[in-house]
This record gives structure tokens, C-alpha cells and sequence, in this order.
């Protein structure tokens, strides 16, 4: 039998993911574990693999084709195999990527249904259509104002001539990057978060007094050092353990409440552009083997080695500024989560404790949370939460 | 090299001249050409110049003239033989696809057909339906047939010495309103090469590929479309068969926008024809459809006011390089 090549499931909610390249043609050898192909998913682009030895018989989803989880998008023949074309032609219907399904139904449908929807149809000059290939540009992106809109080879090299104006004025006085890859994928994420979430943000200060001291004690007696950060992601866990609600995701019209806690947090890679690991089941995890997975998936990210299954299914991120000594940040959720934690810096500040003015270390924790889903009570109380169990280290034994 | 400025006419009468002087098989016959010398003056002074044997008249029998001609050339002689008016080529039909253009295949190339029929098509003249008519079509659908439709003295002189040298049958259809027409013509000697289409008028927005008189009638427009700012080139096939596509393609390639200009009837016309080969020639490099200015498919009246809607011309050229280029 031949080794298929499936769109590797993507984590919970991501349903698809777009064919970004490929590097073999058809007919090409490839070796079992070669570089096959490259998708755009979610928020990384992810390489492929080649599941065997032997030839790239088939591909199914082209460039740009948006594919479903788990579909076939490609066929590798094994040495000595010798596929027929009905070998593939009665796989089609079962296996075959979305893209292929979905030319099938629509030929179907455009055969037995006489309303059948419509077929887009550009129209274009055949130059216009050849020049935007050549040059890859596509043409849907061009206006047409040739008779009846059509796309004339006017439009095309009008098109090329702005794209050049833009790269032009890049070299006088300012840089114009386009949103492409990762940068895209945030842009279109946290758009989509602001303009469809309602946020509201609840702030608590918090005194790190208590849970420094007992780091410090913590650090002298054993091998490795836990970050304060780890302590803050500890904490998080423990407080939406005790409120569930806000560890969820909200898809659709469903709200999903999650058991385990797949805690996200947000690594800023600067011009590769921000990227948030999950670490996958924070709630098993004792302290240290928090800090450790904090450790390892920091590092992956920053190398850009993070693959699928490390940056999906979160449900629950954690966005820490504290380091650039920012006060308080209002963060934007991390679609489909529901909520968001930005930390804010430790900073030294006169405090009351007992009538008697004292030096604390102060920080803020404000916890942004969608409010078509949680209330302000629910986030309040979670909050709340946190900034007790900060404040009271030893509840994070309970 | 020397020019003179010479008429249409001048340079046809110039042609059979030099062809007959240069070999004395190239003869000469048909209605009126000997001692009218021809309904046009084409034929002047042939009959006082090579004798009775060498151009002489002949009965209003187009099919026996096309006839004798076949059996002349099949025979050693070149035969130049004129169809007064091409309205009435439909009388040669005949002899020309089941003879002329067959023997050569027939005979499996033991022998060549080489004669010349002039005829004169076109309108403008109040004509009407007998003495209008572009009949060019009929004859380009037969294999085997050269035809050529000259737009100036120039092409004209060159052209038909070199259809009196080819082997093959060729159809040498002149215009009655070009006659008149005058240009510059070298002193001496020279052909053109049947098959060779020439660029009249060289521009980058449009192609115009014009027949005959519509070539002038291009000329103007284009000169007048230059004013308003829009550029386009003429190109004259000069011969229909065999079509220079290498020419008519380059240009089209390079402005992506082409108008055909013939004024036969539309349906089944050579300008549909060129059109198909320009569609699947050049397909990748059309920036709109391929657009025709022909005559209706209607007989041609004899009305002058009438004739003048039904010919296609200068305006009506104008009006569709417009649509062409039209945002």
C-alpha cells in the first residue's frame, strides 16, 4: 500500500490549514522523513514530512488550496508499487483533500442542481491573465475597468507599477513590510479578538513580598532555580482550577469548559514576531516541572523549533511584560480563549502594612476577559484569587 | 535609387509592360484589354506595342476566357488574362478550383499552371450589386490559389511582376477607386515577394490589418485617431494566400488589440478568417476581443448616399479602434 500524506491534526479548534509550498514535484523520489512540504496553520508555518521512501506519485492539494484536518494531500509510492489511476480515482471520494472534495461537489452539484451557486468568474483580457501569472500577481486583486469590468493588461502593469511605488518609497524616508507569514496570522488573530471580544479588564495590585521570600528559600535548597515567573504561572493554575469558567474557549456559540489546563504564555521573538507555546496539562505539573516545561518551550520558541501540538489547544494565556519594567498592559485574548493575564513589573513602592508606611515590592496582575462569556464578578473573583495566593504562598500547596 | 510618383493604374499598365517585354510568353486577353485597352486604361498600349498575338480582345465569356488561359498556361505560355469586374467571377468558379488550382496536385507535378487573372473588386463608385462586390472569399477558400490584393502603386507594380513569374495559378484582385491613387515607385526594377505582408504604418495601441482600399482608409484614420492620442498600426497583408501570420502576429503581440478591415460582406469573409488564425496564434497576447469592420451582409445599393452607410471606411474604422482601446 502507499504511505498517504494527511494534514496533521492541528489542535482542537484549528479545522484547516493552507498548502504553503511544496518542495517535490510529482514524479520526484523522496526518503522517509524529507522535507515534503510546508503549511500555514494557526500561527506557524509547519513542515512536513515524507511518511515513507519511494515517489511522490500524487499531489492533491495544491499551492494555496485550504485543506481539512486529517485529509489526504498527497500520495508517496513505495518502491516497487505501481498505482493505477483507479487506485486513485476510487480513493478520491473518501480520502482525497477538501480542495479536490470540494471541485467534485461543485461539479456535481452544478450538474444536478440548476441553481446551483455561481462560479465566480473573473474576467480578464488572456494577456491580463498570463501577465499576472507571470509577474504572481493574483488576479482577483486586480480592477478591472476594460468593457464590463474585465481586467486588461493596463490593470495589470497599473497593479505592478503601485507595488513598485511602494517598494520605491521603502528606500526614500520609510519601510513598508507586508503582512505576510506569522505576522499575518497575529494581525488577522488579535484583529478578529478586539473586534468581535468584548474585553474588559479587572487590575489588582499584588505585594510579591511573601512569594519572593519564599523563592529565595526555596532556590537555596534545591538544584534548579525557579523563576518568578514559574511562581506567577503556578499560581494561574491553581486560581483557575478553583475557577473553571475562565479557563474555556469559546467557539462559535459553544462555550467549551476544559478539565485540564493547557496554560499558553506569550514569547516575544521580536521581528519573528510574538508566539505563544502551551504548556499542555499545567494542572499535572508540580512547580518545578512547570519551570522546566517554561524553560524548554522558551528556548524552542526563540530557535523557531516549536512545532503544531506546542502551540495549540491553549486555554489560558499568560502574557508577562514584567521584564521590560511596564506597570500594566491591557492584553488582547487569545482567540478562541477567553480570557488573558498580563503581569506587569515588580516595583518598589511605600506601602501601608499595619498604619506603618513600608517598602514593598509591588506588582500588577489585570486580567482581561471576554465579556459575552465571563462576568465581571467571575473575573473579579478570579483575580482575586491569584493576587491571594501570591500573597500567601503557602496556598499554593493546597 | 530613383522614384517617380506614379497612379495605381499606372503602375499595373507599368508591370504587364516589363513582364511582357522581359519574356515573350507572358500574354495578354480578355474583354475590352486590346484595342479599348481595358475599361480602366489598365492594358494601355499593349496591343500597339506586342501585336495582336500577344493581347487581344475576346467574346463576354468569362468562363472561356479563364478556360483558354488554363490551356495556355498548362501549354508553355503565361497567360495575364483580366475578368472585367470580379461581381462576375462566379462565371470562372469552375474552371478555376476544378482546373487551374488542381492540375499541378492532379498531375502529380508534371504541370504547372502559370497564370495571372486580374480583376478589379471593390466599391464606392455607385457600382451597385453587379459591379461592387469584394468577392475575395470564394476564391480563398480554395487551396493551391495565390491571391493578391495590392493597396498601392508600389505593391501593386511589384506584386503583380511577381504573380506573372510564379508558377501557380494567382488571383490579382486591383481596386477601381485605387487607379486613381498615386505613390512612389522606383525607376528600376524589382518584385515583391508573394506572401509578405508590410507594416504601412507603425504604432503600439492597436494593430489594423486592412485589405486594399481599406488599407488608405486606414491610413486616415489612424492619422486622425494619432491627433486624439491614440497610436495604432496598419499592417497590409498585401497577399492573402499565402497570409504573412508572422507579421500580422508580431504586430498584434505587441499591442494586444486588433481590428480587421475588409470590405466584403461580413459572414464567411477573409477578415473573420484572419481573425480565427490572429485567436489561435496569439491568443496569450489579446488584451480585448478581436473586432471587424466589414461590409453588412446586404447587397450594395445603388444609391450613392446609401452605398456610402453600407461601405465601410475611414469613420467607421475610427469608431471601433475607439471601442478598442475604450476604458
Amino acid at each position: 500500500m502507499p504511505e498517504f500524506i494527511h494534514l496533521p491534526a492541528v489542535g482542537d479548534v484549528v479545522t484547516s490549514a493552507k498548502i504553503k509550498k511544496w518542495y517535490k514535484n510529482e514524479g520526484d523520489k523522496v526518503k522517509k522523513d524529507e522535507l515534503i512540504c510546508e503549511i500555514n496553520t494557526s500561527k506557524l508555518v509547519v513542515e512536513l514530512e515524507s511518511p515513507a521512501s519511494g515517489e511522490l506519485y500524487k499531489i492533491f492539494a495544491p499551492v494555496e488550496a485550504e485543506v481539512e484536518v486529517g485529509k489526504v494531500i498527497g500520495i508517496v509510492q513505495l518502491e516497487g508499487e505501481e498505482l493505477s489511476d483507479d487506485f486513485i480515482s476510487g480513493i478520491k471520494n473518501r480520502y482525497i483533500s477538501v480542495y479536490y472534495e470540494r471541485e467534485v461537489e461543485k461539479t456535481a452539484s452544478e450538474t444536478h442542481n440548476r441553481k446551483a451557486v455561481e462560479k465566480k468568474k473573473i474576467k480578464a483580457s488572456p494577456v491580463a491573465k498570463v501577465l499576472a501569472k507571470e509577474k504572481g500577481i493574483p488576479i482577483e486583486e486586480i480592477t478591472g475597468t476594460g468593457p464590463n469590468g474585465r481586467i486588461t493588461k493596463d490593470d495589470v502593469l497599473n497593479y505592478l507599477e503601485k507595488e513598485e511605488e511602494v517598494k520605491k518609497e521603502s528606500t526614500d524616508n520609510k519601510t513598508i513590510i507586508k503582512l505576510e507569514g506569522t505576522r499575518k496570522i497575529i494581525a488577522e488573530r488579535l484583529r478578529e479578538s478586539s473586534n468581535t471580544k468584548p474585553h474588559i479588564n479587572m487590575l489588582a495590585e499584588v505585594s510579591m513580598d511573601a512569594v519572593i521570600q519564599f523563592r529565595a528559600e526555596m532556590n537555596k535548597r534545591i538544584k534548579e532555580t525557579i523563576t518568578l515567573n514559574s511562581f506567577i504561572m503556578y499560581t494561574v493554575v491553581k486560581a483557575l482550577l478553583k475557577h473553571p469558567n475562565v479557563n474555556a474557549n469559546l467557539i462559535g456559540d459553544e462555550i467549551h469548559l476544559f478539565k485540564n489546563i493547557n496554560l499558553g504564555m506569550a514569547v516575544g521573538r521580536r521581528e519573528k514576531g510574538l508566539i505563544v507555546p502551551v504548556i499542555k496539562n499545567a494542572d499535572k505539573l508540580s512547580l518545578t516541572g512547570l519551570n522546566q516545561e517554561i524553560k524548554k518551550l522558551s528556548e524552542l520558541a526563540l530557535k523557531e523549533k516549536l512545532e503544531i501540538d506546542h502551540i495549540t489547544g491553549g486555554t489560558f494565556t499568560v502574557s508577562n511584560l514584567g521584564m521590560f519594567g511596564i506597570k500594566t498592559f491591557n492584553a488582547i485574548i487569545n482567540p478562541p480563549e477567553v480570557a488573558i493575564l498580563a503581569v506587569g513589573a515588580i516595583i518598589e513602592k511605600p506601602t501601608f502594612i499595619n498604619d506603618e508606611v513600608k517598602k514593598s515590592n509591588m506588582m500588577n496582575i489585570n486580567l482581561a476577559v471576554d465579556h459575552s462569556v465571563i462576568d465581571g464578578d467571575v473575573a473579579s473573583e478570579c483575580v482575586m484569587t491569584m493576587k491571594e495566593i501570591l500573597e500567601n504562598p503557602s496556598l499554593l500547596l493546597c | 535609387m530613383e522614384k517617380r510618383k506614379i497612379t495605381y493604374r499606372e503602375a499595373v499598365n507599368q508591370a504587364l509592360h516589363e513582364e511582357m517585354e522581359r519574356d515573350e510568353k507572358v500574354i495578354c486577353f480578355g474583354e475590352d484589354v486590346a484595342s479599348y485597352q481595358g475599361v480602366f486604361k489598365v492594358t494601355e498600349g499593349l496591343l500597339s506595342k506586342f501585336g495582336n498575338d500577344r493581347c487581344f480582345d475576346t467574346p463576354i465569356a468569362e468562363s472561356a476566357i479563364v478556360g483558354t488561359a488554363v490551356g495556355a498556361a498548362v501549354t508553355g505560355l503565361r497567360p495575364v488574362i483580366e475578368i472585367m469586374f470580379m461581381d462576375w467571377i462566379g462565371l470562372t468558379v469552375d474552371c478555376l478550383v476544378n482546373q487551374a488550382s488542381m492540375m499541378h496536385y492532379l498531375w502529380d507535378g508534371a504541370v504547372t499552371v502559370p497564370m495571372v487573372l486580374r480583376t478589379q473588386g471593390g466599391a464606392g463608385s455607385s457600382g451597385c450589386c453587379h459591379h461592387t462586390k469584394s468577392m475575395e472569399a470564394w476564391l480563398y477558400h480554395i487551396p493551391h490559389m495565390k491571391i493578391v490584393m495590392p493597396s498601392t502603386p508600389y505593391d501593386a507594380k511589384g506584386l503583380l511582376k511577381a504573380s506573372i513569374r510564379d508558377n501557380n495559378p494567382v488571383v490579382f484582385i486591383e481596386q477601381k477607386l485605387l487607379y486613381a491613387t498615386t505613390g512612389e515607385v522606383p525607376a528600376d526594377e524589382y518584385l515583391i515577394d508573394i506572401g509578405t505582408a508590410d507594416v504601412k504604418k507603425e504604432g503600439s495601441d492597436v494593430t489594423i490589418v486592412a485589405i486594399s482600399k481599406m488599407v488608405q482608409e486606414a491610413l486616415e484614420a489612424s492619422n486622425e485617431l494619432e491627433k486624439e492620442g491614440i497610436s495604432s498600426e496598419v499592417v497590409d497583408p498585401r497577399t492573402l494566400k499565402p497570409l504573412d501570420m508572422e507579421t500580422i502576429g508580431n504586430s498584434v503581440r505587441k499591442t494586444g488589440k486588433v481590428l480587421i478591415v475588409n470590405e466584403a460582406f461580413r459572414t464567411g469573409s477573409v477578415a473573420s478568417d484572419i481573425g480565427i488564425q490572429i485567436q489561435e496564434e496569439c491568443f496569450d497576447y489579446l488584451d480585448a476581443p478581436i473586432l471587424r469592420v466589414t461590409a453588412p451582409d446586404v447587397q450594395p445599393p445603388y444609391a450613392k448616399s446609401l452605398e456610402n452607410l453600407w461601405l465601410p471606411g475611414k469613420d467607421t474604422i475610427k469608431e471601433k479602434v475607439k471601442e478598442l482601446v475604450s476604458k
